[in-house]
């Protein structure tokens, strides 16, 4: 072997034990977790390895438990995060189709508000969409969870500036070929913006999946509709004194999404990657 | 879908467009794959939703009522075995009962009430009552029936009634009164050859002094002997001990910067700062006092009889005191909560009743029994045996020496305003007179003359 | 003919653009922009306490400008402004900084590259409110696993106090959580765009001789500046709505900073403090608070909206 060679094999193996080493620290709060969840009542804050007999014992008690349906609740949460991520999705690619391709009355303007809007606090919004919300009746609804949060005027503008480097050829020829605008829309515009539409999708999705204030908001505490984020903070007060249960009961909440997440890593992660190097 | 084909050639047909040029069979399957198995998530979601519209069938000739409870999971259970036993008494009737975390259960029921979502019967801190019946959210009681205040607990009742012109109005009933005691894990004390728990403030001090122990030799304590809440409720055993006023005699002054004042917050802040056998257990992020009691971390804590079952429930070996004696003896807080029924409450006369049923002696032993609390029923006490519940005997005699709590508007704005400056002196920060005088300032300048 | 051709033609291509503009306009009308104005009627008035809580709203006690005469001498919200842009600060360049190492790191040939991918993205999708809560355990003072850590190599300064009860190091540690968190995220996106660059561009370099410092200076980091662009939009937004992370860890605390004569809490971000007044029923303060946040957003939105501008 000639020393070439052997630098490269020292290079690779200082780079893998690295790389082993920042993953192992990244998914420690994760491992630790997992390693209280199945620790004995009592023991949750030392450092020892008295574990909960049986193993699993910790996880059967959240599981059992009256008061927090979880597997209710990460129904809800999926529910809300896709269908909420779905029509961010499909709404903001149509407004974007509008802002890159077409010449309207009050363009600028509603440009500009838009853009305007786009950084304000989530915060602020949350008195009067509350106020909204409970005039129409929503809540404890799904609509009332998903539907004053799908405008996502990020979301538009990424597409829109995607869509704009669209060649407008395209556009014409079809229209010349007797295509009509949903036509166009549909078999022109959203196969080629794609990679974005996914990266929109994907973000709202894990920003609905997350969300916790709003859906604290809209949800009575008798709701059947509650997500994770809030069954856990409902659990949390009450067993704030026993961090093994509460462990395992985030653990519920975590390994759904983290087993999902790990069947779909494919089409998560090339969603991503395609939609943030286009320009 | 003859557009479809139209689209799809439009695309294959231009060059410039951008493809990406993995293996597409390859990608597509993979793709397809991961959507079966996110349809398939939701496709079994399906059956969930379905079963949560089953239940919203309503059945009216049952007159069903809400009760929001902040109980946790010992006296939860209680409270739901008590509505079943009213229904069967009261055929027709369904209580239905829900947990609200205790935390933000203020702004949680406020919110309520703009959304036309509140309940019937809500459990609430006693220090809400005057906000909710200043504003009209309550409703008065005795319209719906007779209340005799002198079966109550003096302290409990009382937060309940208003005079209006001369006339007793009653805006709630009281369902728990509470207040802090010491608690004292039994094993540590038994390893260091202490049998009685400590009676005075300085007999505590040693006691904690000898309890602060180095278990595994790394130089620094893992067991301490104390371990405390920086909140002004906390403070107030502190203080009442040291027999500090709160409030000037006319209510328009707060001189809780006396010299008293300064002494009790003083010894609170010396036991972690000075003689360090106090955990720091107030700090942001640190392990909670009756978490770390739980967790054998804290040998002494002072916590209230709600957690008496809860510590039973997991083995622990533990004893209650009185709190140490100070300069005025020894005393506590008051704390507690009242149920009242909501302006718009549905079937308003069966909220009353049902509470009366909850207060009613018989209901209040078996509560007091079951959970080891304080009856709020005195009459409840003839039908409870002592014997098998020493703890409620100690909380009785503990709770004789209590202080109600300053009379204002909100206390709530009474802890924002002192919290802040009590968590500054203790983490020495600030000198205590410095924290004091600055609490009674912005007491006397936010709180008391709000309106 | 001509013109009425193109009128037509004009016609329709308004009447398409609003069809498809319609439901996002809606959304965006009802519940984005008539809050903006609903927000500013509400910071004109006040929750007293004899306000109806039934019918809030409407009950509120007209008080012109207090709310924001108010907000000028509140030195917490002053506070809460300085702490938001400090967090900022931590957070920011330090995931962008990570996710680019980690990048260039998984960019070379490596065996079981996509475990290390995937590894470092899973925490982006974790709870952010169990991702706090058990930090806060790795955190707690004597019995944490990290203050036991340090001490075990000499340095006990965290073993009375914790992490998160000192004011120097609170706010960090919610940071470095936040910052772990979301480090994966941005790894991808830099990821594909490191992949996307030529490795001719590369080659040239080499023979070029530079070394892999001037390689990332001026080869990589000037082709995903896009992305740190992106990331820098997406890290200012969080910083500004930071709420879930600080309610699960600190509720704002540490008390122990000194600014404008009074005690500030060491974490409480200006989205904490907006949580804080809506908790309180402070409705038309909160909106008061909010509308000159608005100003401030507007501001960097506009620098923003320029950045964006020259990339085009």
């Amino acid at each position: 072997m000639d020393v070439k060679k052997i630098r490269e094999r020292i290079k690779k193996i200082l780079l893998l034990t690295m790389l082993s080493v920042g993953a192992i620290l990244m998914l420690f709060p994760f491992f630790w977790m997992l390693f209280v969840a199945v620790k004995a009542e009592g023991h949750g804050f030392k450092l020892d390895f008295v574990m909960a007999a049986p193993l699993f014992k910790n996880f059967a008690a959240v599981w059992n438990n009256t008061a927090f349906p979880f597997s209710r609740f990460f129904m809800n949460s999926l529910f809300v995060a896709t269908s909420g991520a779905f029509m961010t999705a499909l709404f903001c690619s149509m407004g974007a189709y509008a802002f890159a391709k077409k010449n309207f009355v009050f363009k600028e303007v509603i440009f500009w508000m838009l853009l305007s809007t786009l950084m304000i606090p989530g915060m602020m919004y949350m008195v009067p969409q509350f106020a909204l919300v409970t005039q129409f009746g929503w809540i404890n609804t799904y609509k009332g969870m998903i539907i004053p949060h799908v405008a996502n005027i990020f979301g538009l503008f990424l597409l829109r500036q995607h869509m704009e480097t669209i060649p407008d050829a395209l556009i014409s020829s079809a229209e010349i070929d007797g295509a009509n605008e949903w036509q166009i829309f549909r078999h022109i515009i959203v196969p080629l913006s794609m990679p974005i539409i996914t990266t929109v999708f994907l973000l709202t999705f894990l920003f609905q999946w997350t969300n916790f204030l709003w859906q604290l908001v809209v949800n009575t505490p008798d709701s059947l509709k509650l997500t994770l984020p809030v069954g856990l903070a409902l659990f949390r007060g009450q067993y704030s004194t026993q961090w093994t249960l509460l462990m395992a009961a985030s653990a519920f909440s975590i390994i759904p999404i983290a087993v999902l997440f790990l069947a779909l890593q494919r089409f998560f992660i090339e969603g991503l990657t395609a939609g943030a190097v286009k320009e | 879908m003859k557009n479809k084909g139209d689209g799809g050639n439009l695309i294959s047909n231009n060059s410039n467009i951008p493809r990406k040029n993995t293996s597409q069979v390859y990608c597509f399957f993979r793709k397809k794959l991961g959507f079966v198995i996110f349809f398939g998530y939701l496709i079994a979601s399906v059956p969930f939703f379905a079963c949560g519209k089953k239940q919203q069938g309503e059945d009216t000739s049952v007159k069903r009522i809400v009760l929001w409870e902040t109980y946790n999971n010992e006296e939860h259970d209680e409270i739901v075995r008590i509505a079943r036993q009213f229904e069967k008494l009261n055929p027709g009737t369904e209580i239905s009962i829900q947990r609200v975390p205790w935390g933000g259960h203020e702004s949680k029921l406020m919110t309520s009430m703009i959304t036309n979502t509140a309940p019937d019967i809500a459990r609430v801190d006693v220090a809400f009552l005057p906000r909710l019946v200043i504003s009209g959210s309550v409703q008065e009681l005795t319209q719906y029936g007779s209340i005799n205040t002198d079966d109550f607990v003096p302290a409990a009742i009382n937060s309940n009634v208003w005079m209006e012109n001369g006339v007793q109005k009653i805006y709630g009933l009281p369902d728990q009164t509470t207040g802090a005691a010491l608690f004292y894990n039994r094993k540590m004390f038994r390893a260091k050859g202490l049998k009685v728990p400590p009676e005075t403030w300085e007999d505590f001090l040693e006691y904690a002094k000898t309890l602060t122990i180095d278990t595994d030799g790394d130089g620094r304590p893992n067991q301490f002997g104390f371990a405390m809440d920086k909140e002004l409720w906390w403070t107030f055993p502190f203080f009442n001990t040291y027999g500090v006023k709160f409030l000037s005699e006319d209510g328009t002054r707060c001189i809780l910067n006396s010299e008293a004042g300064i002494k009790a917050l003083q010894f609170k802040v010396d036991l972690y700062q000075k003689y360090k056998v106090e955990a720091g257990a107030w700090q942001s992020g640190a392990i909670a006092p009756d978490t770390g009691f739980i967790n054998g971390m804290y040998a002494m804590i002072l916590t209230g009889p709600w957690n008496i079952k809860r510590f039973k429930d997991v083995g622990l070996d533990f004893g209650i005191a009185l709190i140490p004696r100070g300069p005025a003896g020894t005393s506590t807080n008051v704390g507690g909560s009242n149920m009242v029924v909501l302006k718009k409450a549905n079937h308003p006369e069966i909220c009353f009743k049902f509470l009366q049923y909850l207060t009613s002696p018989k209901i209040q032993a078996q509560w007091a029994s079951k959970l080891a609390q304080i009856p709020v029923n005195i009459n409840a006490e003839r039908n409870m045996d002592f014997s098998r519940q020493p703890e409620i005997k100690l909380f009785f005699e503990q709770m004789k020496t209590a202080v109600a709590r300053p009379k204002v508007i909100s206390y709530n704005g009474l802890e924002n305003a002192a919290n802040p400056y009590l968590y500054a002196a203790l983490a020495g920060k600030k000198t205590v007179k410095e924290a004091l005088d600055t609490i009674a300032k912005t007491i006397e300048e936010e709180i008391l003359v709000e309106k | 003919m001509k013109i009425s051709s193109r009128n037509t033609k004009n016609i329709r291509n308004n009447v398409a653009a609003y069809l498809f503009l319609f439901p996002f306009l809606a959304v965006f009308f009802t519940f984005l922009a008539y809050p903006v104005i609903y927000s500013l009627i509400l910071s004109l008035h006040k929750v007293s306490w004899s306000t109806n809580l039934y019918n809030v709203f409407s009950d509120m006690k007209f008080v012109g400008l207090d709310n924001y005469i108010a907000l000028l001498q509140d030195s917490h919200f002053w506070w809460s402004l300085v702490v938001t842009a400090y967090y900022a600060i931590l957070t920011i360049p330090f995931t962008i900084f990570l996710g680019l190492i980690l990048a260039i790191l998984l960019n070379n040939k490596l065996p079981g590259v996509s475990l290390f991918r995937s590894a470092y993205f899973l925490p982006s999708v974790l709870d952010m409110l169990v991702v706090g809560v058990i930090w806060t355990l790795l955190y707690s003072p004597h019995f944490g696993i990290l203050p036991n850590i340090l001490n075990s190599v000499g340095y006990s300064n965290f073993m009375d106090n914790g992490i998160l009860a000192s004011p120097r190091t609170a706010l960090p540690g919610v940071a470095l959580a936040m910052v772990l968190r979301g480090a994966g995220f941005g790894m991808i996106l830099f990821l594909s765009a490191i992949q996307n660059i030529p490795v001719s561009v590369y080659e040239a370099a080499d023979i070029d001789g530079a070394n892999a410092w001037q390689k990332l200076i001026y080869i990589t980091i000037p082709l995903v500046k896009p992305i740190i662009l992106f990331l820098v939009i997406m890290g200012t937004i969080a910083s500004l709505n930071a709420f879930t992370e600080i309610y699960a860890m600190t509720q704002g605390g540490p008390y122990v900073v000194e600014f404008m004569g009074k005690i500030q809490g060491a974490t409480r971000l200006s989205g904490y403090y907006l949580f804080e007044k809506w908790e309180a029923m402070k409705f038309g303060y909160a909106a008061a608070v909010s509308y000159v946040l608005l100003l401030i957003t507007l501001v960097i939105s506009l620098i923003n909206a320029r950045l964006m501008g020259k990339r085009d």
